[in-house]
C-alpha cells in the first residue's frame, strides 16, 4: 500500500477557479493567503469577489501568520466516503486565525488529544492523498503560546 | 422588532395533509410518491385535483421531481402558481409562506406544498455530500457529510452553553416515547440513556440516536384562504405568523459557516422577536412545538433560540418531562425526523396541523390551540405559528 509521509490518504482535489486561484497557488508554496479589506480592515479566508463585511472591492492578498485558536471541531469516527476509511478517526477543526478569519482544517493527531475551545494551533502544510497534493492542516501548540 | 404585518397572517390556513407510505425501499419512483401524498392531501381537504391551481416543492441536489410533473400527473386543469426551489430543511415553513402569499395575493386558490424523495434507497442524507461553491475548502479533507457540519455547530453550542452529552441524549430519549405511539415512525423502539451511550460516535459529539432516520416517502399539505378553509372538510390550521431569515454571513453554501458570527446560535435567534410579535403571543404561551430535528442538537438550538427554554437550559427542560404529554410544551410529537423519518421537515409541518386538528390518534395532545413550527437548523431557516380557528 502506498502511503504519504503524513499518512493522510483520503483526499479530493479542490476545484480551482479564477477567483480562488490566488488562494490555491499560495497553498502550493506553503502560504495561507487571506483577502484583507483596505476599507474596513476585515480578513476572510474563503475567496469572495467583494469584502463580505462591507462590500468593498478595495482589497489585498495577505499571508496569514498561521496562528489561530480552536473555535469548534468534529471528530470523524466513521468515514462517510470510502477514500477516508484509513484516516478515521480524524479531526476537522473550525479555526479562528489571528487575523480574524475562520477556516476549516484537519488537526494532525487531533484524535489523540483532549481538545477544548480556544486551544492554540499553528498552520502546517502536508501532502494529502495519493495525488500528493499540498494542503494546509493544523497542529496543536502547547497551551501558553501567543 | 419588525412592525410590518404581512396581510396573509391570520387570513390563510393549512387545511389538508397527505402522506405516502414511509418505507426503507419504496420500489417506486419519486413522482409516484409525490402524487400519492398530494392526492391524499387534496382528498383530506375535501377537494378534487381540478380545484387545485398551485403547487410548490423543494429538492436537495436533484433528489426530487418538478412540480409541473406532479401537476400533470394529478390532472390539474390549470396551474396559476408553480414554484420549484433548490433548498433543504429551511424550506417547509418558507414554502407554506409562499403558498399563503400566492393565495392572499389572489394568484391562486388552493396551493399544495410537498416534499418527496427516496431518501433511504436513493439519495441518502447520511452520506450525501453537501455541495456548493465552498466545497474546495472542506471536501478535500473529509468534511463533506451534513452530520459532520452540524456536529461543528453542536460542539460550539456545547462550548458556549455548557450543554453536555446527556443534553443531546435527552432529545432522542424523549422523542422515542412519541415514536412508540406513531405507526408511521420508522424507529419506534424505546431508548434508554445506557442504550444511547453504548453506541459509538459517528461524528463526535453525535452517536447513532442523534441522527435522523432516512426514509423513502412523501408528505404534502394544502394551503388556502381562511375563508375558503372554513367550508372544507378539516378544521383550518391558521397561519398567524411566519418568518424566514438568513443572517449575516450565511456563507457561499449551506456548509460554509465560516463568516457566521456565533456558531452556538442559529437562525431561530434572529427571527424569534418578529415571529412571536406578529402572533401576539410569547414563548411561554404556546401550547406545542414541532422543531426541525435533522440531528438532536437542532432541537436544543431551537428551544433556546425561540426563547422556549433558557440559554443553556434546553437539555434540563427536556429531561424534566416538559416536552412530553402533560408537560408545558409537548414537542416533536411524531417522534420527529429522528424517528418518523427525514422528509426534510415537511412532516414536521404536517404533525403541527394534525395536532391542531386533534387527529393524531393516541398521541393527540388534547386542547392544543397554538403550535410553533420550525424548518432548518443552520444559518437560515423559517418558522410559523399556527393556531386553531378562533
Amino acid at each position: 500500500m502506498m502511503t504519504t509521509s503524513d499518512g493522510l490518504l483520503g483526499f479530493h482535489l479542490p476545484e480551482v477557479d479564477p477567483d480562488s486561484e490566488y488562494f490555491w497557488d499560495g497553498v502550493q508554496i506553503e502560504e495561507l493567503r487571506l483577502m484583507s479589506c483596505r476599507s474596513c480592515g476585515s480578513a476572510a479566508a474563503i475567496p469572495m469577489p467583494a469584502c463580505p463585511y462591507c462590500a468593498s472591492l478595495d482589497r489585498e492578498v495577505v499571508v496569514s501568520s498561521g496562528f489561530g485558536t480552536l473555535y469548534s471541531w468534529v471528530v470523524c469516527h466513521r468515514a462517510m466516503e470510502e477514500m477516508f476509511a484509513e484516516d478515521v478517526p480524524y479531526v476537522i477543526a473550525d479555526v479562528m486565525l489571528e487575523e480574524g478569519a475562520r477556516i476549516y482544517g484537519r488537526i494532525l493527531e487531533g484524535s489523540e488529544t483532549e481538545l477544548h475551545a480556544g486551544m492554540p494551533l499553528e498552520v502546517t502544510f502536508v501532502t494529502m492523498g495519493r495525488d500528493s497534493y499540498r494542503y494546509w492542516a493544523f497542529r496543536l501548540l502547547n497551551d501558553g503560546h501567543n | 422588532m419588525d412592525e410590518r404585518h404581512p396581510r396573509f397572517f391570520g387570513r390563510t390556513a393549512i387545511v389538508g395533509v397527505g402522506f405516502s407510505d414511509f418505507t426503507r425501499e419504496s420500489g417506486n419512483g419519486v413522482l409516484a410518491l409525490a402524487v400519492e401524498a398530494c392526492r391524499n392531501a387534496i382528498e383530506d381537504a375535501g377537494l378534487s385535483p381540478q380545484q387545485v391551481d398551485g403547487i410548490t416543492s423543494f429538492q436537495f441536489q436533484d433528489d426530487s421531481v418538478p412540480t409541473q410533473a406532479v401537476a400533470t400527473a394529478l390532472g390539474f386543469s390549470k396551474s396559476n402558481y408553480l414554484l420549484d426551489t433548490a433548498l433543504g430543511g429551511q424550506a417547509p415553513c418558507y414554502l407554506v409562506m409562499q403558498a399563503a402569499m400566492a393565495v392572499e395575493a389572489g394568484l391562486a386558490d388552493h396551493v399544495l406544498v410537498f416534499r418527496a424523495l427516496n431518501g433511504r434507497s436513493g439519495n441518502r442524507v447520511g452520506t450525501a455530500k453537501s455541495g456548493g461553491p465552498a466545497t474546495g475548502f472542506r471536501y478535500p479533507i473529509g468534511l463533506s457529510a451534513y452530520l459532520q457540519v452540524i456536529a461543528l455547530w453542536a460542539r460550539r453550542f456545547m462550548v458556549e452553553t455548557g450543554a453536555t452529552p446527556e443534553d443531546l441524549a435527552a432529545v432522542p430519549l424523549a422523542q422515542r416515547k412519541y415514536a412508540a405511539l406513531n405507526e408511521r415512525a420508522m424507529v419506534r423502539k424505546a431508548l434508554t440513556i445506557d442504550d444511547y451511550m453504548s453506541k459509538p460516535f459517528i461524528a463526535e459529539p453525535f452517536r447513532a440516536a442523534d441522527c435522523t432516520t432516512e426514509v423513502d416517502g412523501a408528505c404534502a399539505v394544502l394551503v388556502t384562504s381562511l375563508d375558503r378553509a372554513r367550508d372544507l372538510q378539516q378544521a383550518p390550521a391558521v397561519i398567524q405568523s411566519a418568518r424566514y431569515v438568513a443572517g449575516f454571513g450565511s456563507g457561499l453554501d449551506m456548509a460554509d459557516a465560516l463568516l457566521w458570527p456565533d456558531g452556538s446560535k442559529n437562525y431561530t435567534h434572529l427571527l424569534r422577536d418578529d415571529l412571536w410579535g406578529a402572533a401576539g403571543i410569547g414563548p411561554a404561551e404556546v401550547d406545542m412545538a414541532q422543531l426541525y430535528d435533522c440531528f438532536s442538537s437542532s432541537v436544543l438550538f431551537a428551544l433556546e433560540g425561540l426563547g422556549l427554554a433558557d440559554r443553556g437550559g434546553s437539555g434540563a427542560f427536556i429531561r424534566s418531562g416538559e416536552t412530553l404529554p402533560g408537560g408545558k410544551l409537548p414537542t416533536n410529537t411524531n417522534g420527529g425526523l429522528l424517528c418518523e423519518g427525514y422528509l426534510h421537515g415537511m412532516n414536521t409541518v404536517a404533525e403541527a396541523v394534525l395536532q391542531l386538528q386533534q387527529r393524531c390518534g393516541v398521541r393527540t395532545i388534547p386542547d392544543t390551540e397554538t403550535c410553533v413550527v420550525t424548518s432548518g437548523a443552520l444559518q437560515d431557516g423559517s418558522a410559523m405559528i399556527l393556531t386553531r380557528d378562533r
